[in-house]
C-alpha cells in the first residue's frame, strides 16, 4: 500500500486525516476523500427514466418547431414556395426569410406545428430554390501550410513537421434546445444548459417578462462539454418567441444532424513547427505557427502549443484563425488544449527519436516542475514502460507501443451562492441553482453538506438547477466544483453553528461546546442528543446558513497519461490496451465521481484520437456524416483498461477535474503508435489507412 | 407511409402480384436507420411480413439447413447445432450491429436489401447457400452467388418474395470470416471476407468478399489461384486476382486502395500454412 502524502483541506470543513483506503485501483498520495464510493444520488432516477430532462418535457398543448436550414456550405435562398407545406395538417406557421447563407445548417426560418411529425412533413414539403456558391471547407483551402525554415545555430538536431487535427463536433446525448411555457404573466423555461443563470439573464426582451417572473429549470442535463454555455441559444430564443406569441408551451430541440451542424465544435488545427535541440535534450530554439479552422466564426480557434508545460527556450509562436464555409466553434472540453497537446507530444517524441533518447527521459527533462517528474516516474512503473521497445524495432504483425503526455489546468472560482437549511424534523436541504451537466454535482453538493455538518448523506436533500435557487456558476472551465464545494461547505457550517447557538441558548451553554459526529450531537465530547432530537429544538422554520464564498485553496491541476497500444500492421487498426491517467485535483469530494470524470476524459480523448472527424463535401460544403452512424465515436469494444490515479500534491481545496483528463490522451496515443510502427502519423484521427500509409512511408 | 399486413405467404404473394412496387419488410433494421434521412422512402408502400410466423423457422434435414425468411440472426445464435455445423454463421451474426439489431434483423432481409456491405451474405455464399423465391406461380431456387445482378439489383422478380434460404450440409476443413470496420462493433464493414474449403476430393474453395464491389462478390480469380495451387509467398501475390475479382471504391468508410491492400493481407494471413502452396 502506498502511503498518503499531503492531505489538502477545505477551510471550514472537518479536520482530514490521511488514511490508506481500500481500493480496486491505485490512488496515489491521495488524501482522504470526503466520500469513497457513493453512487450518484440521481443514478436510479436517470436509468429508470424518472429523471426528466428538458427534452422530456412534452407538456400538454405544446407546439413544436424546427429551423429551416441551408443544405449547402454557401448558397443564396432565392425563392420560397411554402404553399404545400402550409397545407400539411397540423402546421401552425412558417416563417422563412430568403438570404445568402455561408454554412451548412445556417437557419433561414422555422416551421411550427402541432406535432413533431407535422413539422417534419412541412419541412419536407417546402420548395426552396437555392443558388449554390463556391465553397471553402478547410484551413488548407485558404492557407498553404508547409514546413517552416530555420534552425538554432547551436542545435544538434532540428525537426520540422506539420501536424493537423480535425473538427470534433459536439455529441451530447441530449441535443441543444428546450421548452418555454409562457402563461402570459409568468413563464417556465426548461433548458438544456450549462448555465442556468446565463439563460435567465440572456433572454433580453424575448419573453417580455422580468427575471423574477420566470424560472429557468434544468435539473438534469444530458451533457454539454462547453457547447451549452452562453445564454439561451437560438433554439430557446425561438421557443420563447413562439410561446409568448401563441401562449402555449413551445418545444424546440435540435435533431442529431442539426447538433452536428450548428451547435459548435472543437475547431480544426494545423501546426507547422521547427524545433532545435541539443544532444542533452534541451530545446534551444524553434518556431510554431498554428492555424485554427473556425468555420464562419472570426475567432476561437486557438491551438495551445507550446503549452507551457515543457521548458522551450527561444521558441516563437504565432497563430491565425482561418474562416471557411462551416459551422463555427464553441467551447469544447479544454478548448485548444487537446489539439495543441497532440502536436506537442508527438513533436517531442519525434525529436527524441532523432536524438536517440527515450521520449520519457526527454519529457522528464523538459517538464516544468517536479510534480510532473514524479507523476512520470510513477506512471512509467504502472504502465510497464520498461517493456517499451525502440521505435520501429518490431517486425511482427501485431506491434506494441507506449506513449506519454502531460496536462495542466489553472485554478479559478468565479463565485456563487449556496444555502443550507436544517429543519426541525432533522432533514437538511442544500440549495444552489447551479446545474449538473452529468458530472455528479447533485451528489457532491450532498456530500459537502453532510461532511461539513457531520451527518449521514441520507439526511440531505439537494436542490439544484433552478434559477429560483441561489445563483451559482456556469459549468465551464472546470470551475463548478471548485466554486460550489467550498461555498456549500461554508453554508453548511454556518447552519450547523446556528443550530449549536439554539442549543446553547436553551441550555445555558456555549455554542463552541457542541459538535456533531455520525449524526449524533455531542456536548463537550459526550453524547448529548440524537440529531433528530437536537433539531426538534429549532424554531418552526429551522435555521439557514448561506454563503457566497468559500476557501478555494491553492494550487492547480496537473496530470500525466500513459497509453499502451497494439497496432495491427496488416490492417492498420489500433487497439488501445491500457491507459494510466494520473491526475491531481486537490481535495476529492467523491472518489467514484472523480474517477468517473477521469475515465470519461480519457474515453473522449481516445475517441478524438481515433475516430471523430467532421467530413465536409469539398464541392458543396455539406457535412456528409451528420449522424452517429458515420460520425464514429469510440465504442465499448475499443475501450482499453483505463486506470484513474488520483494524486494529491500540495494543492488545497477542490481543483479542476473536468477538462484536464482529456488534454493529453490523443497525443499520448499518437506517440504510442509512433513507437509501435516506427513512423509518426501526424494527422488525426489515426485511421487505419493513415497508419498503413505511414508504415509504407517508413519502409520506403 | 402505406403498410400492407398479409396473414399468410399466399396472401403476401397476392399483394406482390397486384402491386409490383411493394417493398417487403421483415426486421426493417436498414429502413428504420435511414428513415429520417431518406424522406423519399416515406411515401412508398411496404409489405410487412411480420405476421407470417410460419417463415420464422430453422429446419435441419439430413442434407441441409433451411432458414425461413423471417429467421433472425439471434435465432441462429441461439440454435444449438449452428455453431458446430456452420460456425461462420455464428461469427458473422455476432458482428451484425448490436443485440437489438441481431434480434430484429433477418438473414433473408440482409440478402434482399442488397447492400454490398451485408455481413450475413458472405458467409451464406461461402456455404453455397441458395435462395427460395416464391410467387403465386410457385417456388424456384437460385444459388446465392447467382442472385445479384448489380448494385442492389437481383434476379428476384417484383412478384416474388424470398421465402427461405437453404444451406447444404457439407464437411469443411477450413472456414474463416473476417470483418474489418471502423470499430469492433456497430460499424459497417470496410472490407469483409468469408472463405471455406470443402474437405471432399478435390477440395472446393469458396472465397467471398463484401464492401469491395457493387455486390457481395464471390471471387473466382482468387478461387482459381487456390485450386491451381499457385505458389503464394506474400500478400501482393494475390493482387492480380483481386484486381480481377473486385472493384472497390473510395467512400466515407474507407478508400479503394485500403480495401485492396487489406483484402490481400487478410487472404494471405488467413491462408498461410493452410495450403502448402501458401507460405
Amino acid at each position: 500500500m502506498i502511503k498518503t502524502d499531503v492531505a489538502p483541506t477545505l477551510a471550514g470543513g472537518p479536520t482530514l486525516i490521511p488514511t490508506d483506503m481500500p481500493t480496486t485501483n491505485r490512488p496515489m498520495n491521495m488524501g482522504q476523500s470526503m466520500d469513497d464510493n457513493t453512487s450518484r444520488l440521481d443514478g436510479v432516477a436517470k436509468i429508470t427514466g424518472a429523471a426528466k430532462y428538458s427534452s422530456d418535457m412534452l407538456l400538454p398543448n405544446a407546439v413544436f418547431a424546427r429551423f429551416v436550414r441551408c443544405p449547402f456550405g454557401a448558397a443564396n435562398l432565392e425563392t420560397v414556395d411554402d404553399s404545400a407545406a402550409r397545407k400539411v395538417p397540423g402546421v401552425i406557421d412558417i416563417e422563412i426569410t430568403p438570404k445568402a447563407c455561408t454554412y451548412n445548417g445556417q437557419p433561414v426560418g422555422h416551421v411550427v406545428a402541432e406535432s413533431p411529425v407535422a413539422v417534419n412533413r412541412a419541412l419536407k414539403a417546402l420548395k426552396l430554390n437555392w443558388k449554390k456558391d463556391s465553397v471553402k471547407t478547410s484551413i488548407r483551402d485558404t492557407k498553404q501550410v508547409g514546413l517552416l525554415k530555420g534552425n538554432a545555430p547551436d542545435a544538434d538536431v532540428t525537426i520540422r513537421a506539420v501536424y493537423s487535427t480535425p473538427v470534433q463536433t459536439h455529441s451530447s446525448l441530449e441535443t441543444h434546445g428546450g421548452v418555454v411555457d409562457h402563461k402570459g404573466d409568468k413563464a417556465t423555461v426548461y433548458a438544456s444548459t450549462q448555465g442556468t443563470f446565463s439563460v435567465r439573464d440572456g433572454f433580453g426582451d424575448a419573453l417580455s417578462l422580468k427575471g423574477s417572473d420566470f424560472e429557468v429549470v434544468c435539473e438534469y442535463v444530458g451533457g454539454g462539454f462547453g457547447s451549452k454555455l452562453g445564454g439561451p441559444g437560438k433554439e430557446l430564443m425561438l421557443a420563447a418567441k413562439l410561446s409568448q406569441k401563441l401562449k402555449r408551451p413551445a418545444y424546440v430541440m435540435c435533431n442529431r444532424a442539426e447538433e452536428h451542424l450548428d451547435t459548435g465544435n472543437r475547431p480544426s488545427s494545423v501546426t507547422s513547427v521547427w524545433l532545435s535541440l541539443k544532444k542533452d535534450g534541451s530545446v534551444v530554439g524553434g518556431e510554431v505557427m498554428t492555424y485554427g479552422g473556425v468555420g464562419v466564426a472570426n475567432g476561437g480557434g486557438g491551438c495551445n502549443v507550446p503549452s507551457g508545460r515543457y521548458t522551450f527556450a527561444n521558441v516563437n509562436k504565432s497563430h491565425e484563425d482561418v474562416s471557411f464555409n462551416a459551422g463555427g466553434p464553441r467551447a469544447f472540453r479544454a478548448p485548444g488544449r487537446p489539439q495543441g497537446a497532440f502536436a506537442e507530444e508527438l513533436m517531442l517524441d519525434e525529436a527524441a527519436a532523432e536524438l536517440g533518447m527515450d521520449p520519457l527521459a526527454l519529457k522528464r527533462k523538459l517538464a516544468i516542475d517536479d510534480v510532473y517528474r514524479e507523476m512520470l516516474d510513477q506512471g512509467a512503473k504502472l504502465i510497464g514502460w520498461g517493456e517499451r521497445k525502440a521505435n520501429g524495432s518490431q517486425t511482427s504483425v501485431m506491434r506494441t507501443g507506449f506513449g506519454v503526455g502531460i496536462a495542466g489546468w489553472g485554478s479559478a472560482s468565479p463565485g456563487g451562492n449556496a444555502e443550507v437549511v436544517i429543519h426541525p424534523d432533522g432533514s437538511v436541504e442544500s440549495r444552489t441553482g447551479t446545474q449538473d451537466i452529468g458530472t455528479g454535482q447533485r451528489t457532491t453538493m450532498g456530500i459537502c453538506t453532510a461532511d461539513a455538518i457531520g451527518i449521514p448523506l441520507s439526511m440531505v436533500t439537494v436542490q439544484i438547477g433552478r434559477s429560483s435557487l441561489p445563483p451559482g456558476p456556469g459549468s465551464g472551465g472546470s470551475v463548478t466544483s471548485p466554486t460550489t464545494a467550498p461555498t456549500m461547505m461554508n453554508a453548511a457550517t454556518q447552519a450547523r453553528t446556528k443550530l449549536f447557538e439554539v442549543l446553547a441558548r436553551q441550555g445555558g451553554d456555549n455554542a463552541a461546546d457542541f459538535t456533531v459526529k455520525d449524526g449524533v450531537v455531542l456536548k463537550r465530547g459526550e453524547k448529548f442528543l440524537s440529531w433528530k432530537d437536537a433539531c426538534a429544538k429549532l424554531p418552526a422554520d429551522g435555521v439557514m446558513g448561506s454563503a457566497s464564498t468559500g476557501d478555494g485553496g491553492k494550487g492547480n491541476s496537473q496530470g500525466v497519461q500513459f497509453v499502451k497500444v497494439v497496432v495491427d500492421c496488416e490492417t492498420g487498426i489500433i487497439y488501445p490496451k491500457h491507459v494510466i491517467a494520473i491526475q491531481s485535483c486537490g481535495r476529492v469530494i467523491c472518489r467514484k465521481t472523480a474517477e468517473s470524470q477521469i475515465i470519461g476524459g480519457v474515453i473522449q480523448g481516445l475517441s478524438y484520437g481515433m475516430f471523430e472527424n467532421r467530413i465536409l463535401d469539398r464541392n458543396v460544403g455539406a457535412m456528409v456524416n451528420p449522424n452517429l452512424e458515420w460520425y464514429k465515436i469510440l465504442g465499448p469494444c475499443e475501450m482499453p483498461h483505463i486506470e484513474p490515479v488520483l494524486w494529491a500534491h500540495g494543492q488545497t481545496g477542490v481543483k479542476a477535474l473536468g477538462e484536464p483528463p482529456t488534454i493529453p490522451t490523443a497525443g499520448a496515443l499518437a506517440c504510442a503508435v509512433f513507437n509501435a510502427i516506427g513512423a509518426p502519423v501526424r494527422h488525426l484521427p489515426l485511421t487505419p489507412d493513415k497508419v498503413l500509409s505511414a508504415l509504407e512511408g517508413a519502409r520506403s | 407511409m402505406n403498410v400492407l399486413l398479409p396473414n399468410s405467404l399466399a396472401e403476401a404473394c397476392d399483394f406482390c402480384a397486384k402491386q409490383p412496387d411493394l417493398i417487403p419488410l421483415a426486421g426493417a433494421t436498414d429502413l428504420l436507420v435511414h428513415w429520417p434521412l431518406r424522406q423519399a422512402e416515406h411515401d412508398k408502400t411496404y409489405l410487412d411480413l411480420s405476421k407470417l410466423q410460419e417463415l420464422r423457422t430453422i429446419t435441419w434435414s439430413a442434407n441441409s439447413l433451411t432458414l425461413g425468411a423471417l429467421t433472425t440472426y439471434w435465432d441462429v445464435l441461439q440454435d444449438p447445432r449452428a455453431k458446430s455445423d456452420f460456425p461462420l454463421l455464428i461469427e458473422s451474426a455476432r458482428q451484425v450491429g448490436a443485440i437489438q439489431i441481431q434480434s430484429r434483423g433477418t438473414w433473408a432481409g440482409n440478402i434482399a436489401n442488397g447492400s454490398p456491405a451485408a455481413d450475413g451474405v458472405p458467409v451464406l455464399m461461402a456455404y453455397d447457400a441458395s435462395v427460395a423465391l416464391t410467387s403465386k406461380s410457385g417456388t424456384r431456387s437460385v444459388p446465392l452467388h447467382e442472385y445479384y445482378t448489380g448494385y442492389r439489383k437481383s434476379v428476384r422478380r417484383s412478384d416474388e418474395l424470398i421465402s427461405a434460404i437453404s444451406i447444404p450440409l457439407r464437411r469443411y476443413d477450413f472456414a474463416v470470416f473476417h470483418k474489418v470496420g471502423a470499430r469492433r462493433a456497430q460499424a459497417i464493414t470496410k472490407i469483409g471476407l468469408a472463405m471455406t474449403r470443402e474437405s471432399a476430393k478435390p477440395a472446393t474453395w469458396r472465397v467471398v468478399a463484401n464492401s469491395v464491389a457493387a455486390t457481395v462478390k464471390r471471387c473466382a480469380a482468387v478461387e482459381n489461384l487456390l485450386h491451381a495451387g499457385a505458389p503464394i509467398r506474400k500478400p501482393e501475390d494475390f493482387a492480380a486476382a483481386i484486381a480481377s475479382d473486385v472493384t472497390p471504391i473510395d467512400d466515407i468508410r474507407s478508400t479503394a486502395d485500403y480495401r485492396r491492400t487489406v483484402m490481400a493481407r487478410l487472404l494471405y494471413h488467413s491462408l498461410k500454412g493452410v495450403s502448402p502452396a501458401i507460405s
